[in-house]
């Protein structure tokens, strides 16, 4: 359960983020995520972190938009970029080939804010 | 005039949450280069057997190598005791809550300690026995061992992708009581194979010592090949 370290550091993130370009009076309402399989974190306990961790701060009861990304992987038997159903299992879904060039499913990352000043 | 002010704008952030975990880990990986110290984590489930083959691992090499340890733990100093068998200097973390092991908890041990990294030839890390949280963070070491020992399922990498994935390679762990406990061997190497294709495996046992010289001919192998890539270069 590293997830509350996880929404700790999102809090802080943000706040520097907001703080460096100015925008010191502003309330944040909502928060727009993007996770992959492979980043370690659970989206369900990382919303429930995230409630905790928010309380106190201009991020106060903003909702968190989590966007799970596709875990992605490059086939080199098929040269091109594949879907895979599951991180438990990588190998091409089209030509069965090991596939252990991940491209996406690492992600972990804060996209974008909503404010409004207040 | 209201509309504007209660109409929420998009501010772009793009940015990963764990960047300062990673920015650190980026910057150990860089001091450890330049110090010339080959850097292993061990990471696993409680009881696969990490400070076991950490002990013996640390007596055989300090014959001939400096070496050191750091070991995260919840709570007590039950491990830093046992590494300390071996005679090697050891630091325990002790973690509290936190389920895993950050740069920055890797760096102010051992600055604490004051060892300085370039006397050492081995700095070890065992990680606190987790198979879930350590993954998300980068310590900056040069070899990240998964251990998974023939007491637990085969198919426990089929449940654990994402730590088998940022794994360097595994160690299958007590093999001496393979046998015994009934391990299948084949399908815990076609579960590893599955969740990261080509990953390096050992199977040794720390007890009877099967697979050790194996172990340690790699750790002193990848030791020297980063030291002779991170020669200074001499100029005129």
């Amino acid at each position: 359960m590293h997830e509350l370290s996880v929404a700790q550091d999102m809090v802080a993130l943000i706040e520097a983020q907001l703080l460096a370009q100015g925008d010191h009076r502003v309330k944040v309402t909502g928060v727009h995520l993007r996770i992959g399989p492979l980043a370690g974190v659970v989206p369900q306990s990382l919303r429930f972190a995230y409630d905790a961790s928010v309380a106190g701060t201009n991020l106060a009861g903003s909702t968190l938009k989590i966007e799970e990304v596709a875990p992605t992987v490059y086939c080199a038997a098929c040269d091109r970029e594949q879907f895979l159903a599951s991180i438990s299992r990588l190998r091409c879904p089209v030509c069965d080939a090991a596939t252990p060039e991940i491209v996406h499913g690492r992600e972990l990352e804060v996209v974008s804010v909503e404010v409004v000043d207040v | 005039m209201s509309d504007a002010a209660t109409t929420p704008r998009i501010v772009q952030v793009r940015q990963q949450i764990l960047k300062k975990n990673d920015v650190l880990a980026r910057d150990l990986r860089e001091r450890y280069r330049e110090a010339g110290v080959f850097v292993v984590s061990l990471v696993s489930s409680p009881g696969s057997g990490k400070t076991t083959l950490l002990r013996d691992t640390l007596k055989r090499l300090i014959s001939t190598y400096k070496v050191a340890a750091l070991v995260g733990d919840l709570a007590t100093e039950n491990d830093a005791k046992k590494l300390a068998e071996s005679g090697a200097p050891v630091r325990q973390i002790v973690t509290g809550t936190v389920c895993h092991l950050e740069a920055e908890m890797v760096e102010q041990s051992f600055t604490v300690a004051g060892w300085s990294l370039a006397d050492l030839d081995f700095l070890f890390i065992e990680n606190v026995g987790n198979l879930v949280c350590p993954a998300s963070y980068d310590l900056g070491e040069d070899l990240r061992v998964v251990l998974l020992s023939t007491t637990e399922g085969e198919d426990k990498p089929l449940k654990y992708p994402t730590i088998f994935n940022t794994a360097d390679m595994a160690i299958i762990t007590k093999v001496d009581i393979a046998d015994a406990v009934g391990f299948d061997r084949a399908t815990a190497l076609a579960s590893i194979e599955s969740v990261r294709p080509g990953l390096p495996v050992l199977e040794l046992s720390s007890k009877s010592g099967a697979g050790m010289d194996r172990w340690m001919d790699l750790l002193q192998s990848r030791c020297a090949a980063k030291r002779s890539m991170s020669q200074p270069t001499l100029t005129a």
